[in-house]
């Protein structure tokens, strides 16, 4: 739909801004996107996009959330980037056996991230 | 492509074959201790399971289930999550000294207000004076001390609400303060367990007597036999698999008990049941863990006790047992006749219905309370 549209009107528009303007363009598609694909319940998509674009306070814990998951978020941003480059060529790129160590690691990391969901574990066992 | 290049491709394909292969190679587990649950069996495959998307669903289950070294993979992911500050997300709470501690029960006016209110009418229904103690969490007592960003504990005042929602009948008991401000509160609560203690088991059993006005056996009473090497729910739940285990402690008596609970045959011969002390979750060793149905026969005692509960009370019940002739446990998750039928069969002299606050404000079976 969107590659339509941008074929037929919008790529004329998008190629006279700024560049910063075709990122946040993108992102916005694609976030918006995901979540199209995500809920398979039209009122679960509705409540998240109106969270999503209407202000609401919320509580501590929502804050506390969001700090948490900051340093993570730092890093993914700064890897999407080419700041992830500059950073591995000064770090783990300089030689081979620290790049293969570092890109062990991430791996191990991922593959335990995603075990991790699978564990399910109740307080009592049930009779 | 260059050597290295070439380096990072071999051992990206030699952890997916060396992981299949274990895969295919290791037996596989059928029941998981730490998640107290079957895992996942293999799924039987037929044209139909694989159209409807039915077998390629189970199949996933039974691979995350049965993936080689998944617990060190958990304890890898737990322990990344609480060094990289995400430990607001995690099921539990990392704490000082080797604690594990469940986060803060969540308020629900509308739950309070209608347990409190099925309490209230049992209470008249029955036409006798029921009881109410509400525990407070382990986390509310030791909140200081955990590691990090976390959601705050209000049980003070939650459990002061509920209290004041009580009916006409409903005598409640606090222990609040004692618990929050004790000294020794570390002492109270496992570290690696959301229970309480035998120590805080104690103090409650204590606290419920002087509220009726009976008298309570003292400290020293009882010879205190400890079972080293114990590792409880939180522990599990963490992920934190390098936590040390702890102590927990039988508290014994003079006096015969006889135990009988509903789902198994016979009578058991003391209040603990030491087979279980081979399990990894000791706990069941008070009163041989949940049952729908508990009753502790005690010839020495006086009174008949009826106690509505959820699991803090299987260690509460060794204490109580001590002073009644006859104390009787149940638990409303599994029990599912009208309580009140038991009022015909016996004449209780005391109705306590102990919760942990946790557990009082998500258990949905106390309006089943009849």
């Amino acid at each position: 739909m969107f590659l339509i549209a941008e074929k037929v009107f919008l790529l004329k528009g998008l190629n006279r801004v700024p560049g910063i303007f075709r990122h946040l363009y993108t992102l916005l598609v694609v976030m918006v996107g995901w979540a199209l694909f995500y809920f398979e319940d039209m009122d679960a998509l509705g409540a998240f996009f109106t969270r999503a674009f209407v202000y609401a306070p919320t509580g501590i814990s929502s804050t506390h959330l969001i700090l948490g998951y900051l340093p993570l978020m730092i890093a993914a941003g700064a890897a999407a980037t080419p700041i992830a480059q500059w950073v591995s060529k000064k770090g783990w790129a300089r030689s081979a056996v620290l790049e293969g160590l570092f890109y062990t690691a991430v791996f191990l990391l991922s593959v335990a991230s995603l075990v991790s969901q699978s564990y399910n574990p109740f307080i009592y066992f049930r009779f | 492509m260059k050597k290295r290049d070439t380096v990072t491709c071999l051992l990206f394909c030699g952890f997916l074959v060396g992981a299949m292969l274990l895969f295919l190679l290791l037996p596989k587990a059928a029941f998981s201790e730490k998640e107290k649950r079957y895992l996942t069996e293999a799924p039987a495959f037929s044209w139909e399971a694989l159209a409807s998307g039915a077998f390629g669903a189970d199949l996933e289950a039974y691979l995350a289930d049965h993936v080689p070294g998944r617990d060190g993979f958990v304890g890898l992911c737990a322990y990344f999550d609480l060094l990289t500050g995400r430990q607001i997300d995690a099921p539990v709470y990392a704490a000082r000294g080797g604690r594990l501690l469940e986060p803060p029960a969540a308020w629900d006016p509308d739950a309070a207000a209608r347990n409190m209110d099925a309490i209230s009418k049992f209470a008249s229904a029955v036409g006798q004076r029921v009881d109410v103690l509400l525990i407070p969490s382990a986390g509310a007592a030791l909140e200081d001390t955990i590691c990090g960003l976390h959601d705050s504990y209000d049980d003070e005042a939650m459990i002061r609400d509920i209290y004041a929602m009580a009916g006409d009948n409903v005598s409640c008991l606090d222990v609040t303060d004692t618990f929050l401000q004790s000294p020794r509160r570390e002492e109270l609560y496992y570290r690696t367990d959301h229970h309480w203690t035998s120590l805080g088991a104690y103090r409650g059993y204590r606290a419920y007597q002087q509220l009726r006005g009976r008298t309570w056996l003292p400290e020293e009473a009882f010879s205190v036999e400890t079972v080293p090497g114990f590792r409880g729910s939180t522990y599990s739940r963490s992920g934190l698999w390098l936590t040390k285990p702890e102590n927990l402690e039988l508290w014994q008596a003079e006096g015969d008990f006889t135990v009988t609970n509903a789902e198994t045959e016979g009578t058991h011969d003391g209040l603990f049941y030491r087979e279980r002390l081979e399990e990894l979750d000791k706990y069941t060793v008070f009163l041989d863990g949940n049952h729908s149905l508990v009753r502790i026969h005690h010839p020495q005692g006086q009174g008949n006790l009826l106690v509505i509960r959820d699991s803090f009370s299987n260690c509460l019940g060794t204490f109580l047992a001590n002073s009644y002739e006859t104390v009787t446990l149940v638990d409303l998750r599994y029990y599912k006749k009208p309580v009140s039928e038991l009022f015909a069969e016996e004449a209780f002299t005391d109705v306590l219905v102990c919760y942990s606050i946790g557990n009082f404000l998500t258990d949905p079976n106390l309006i089943w309370l009849r």
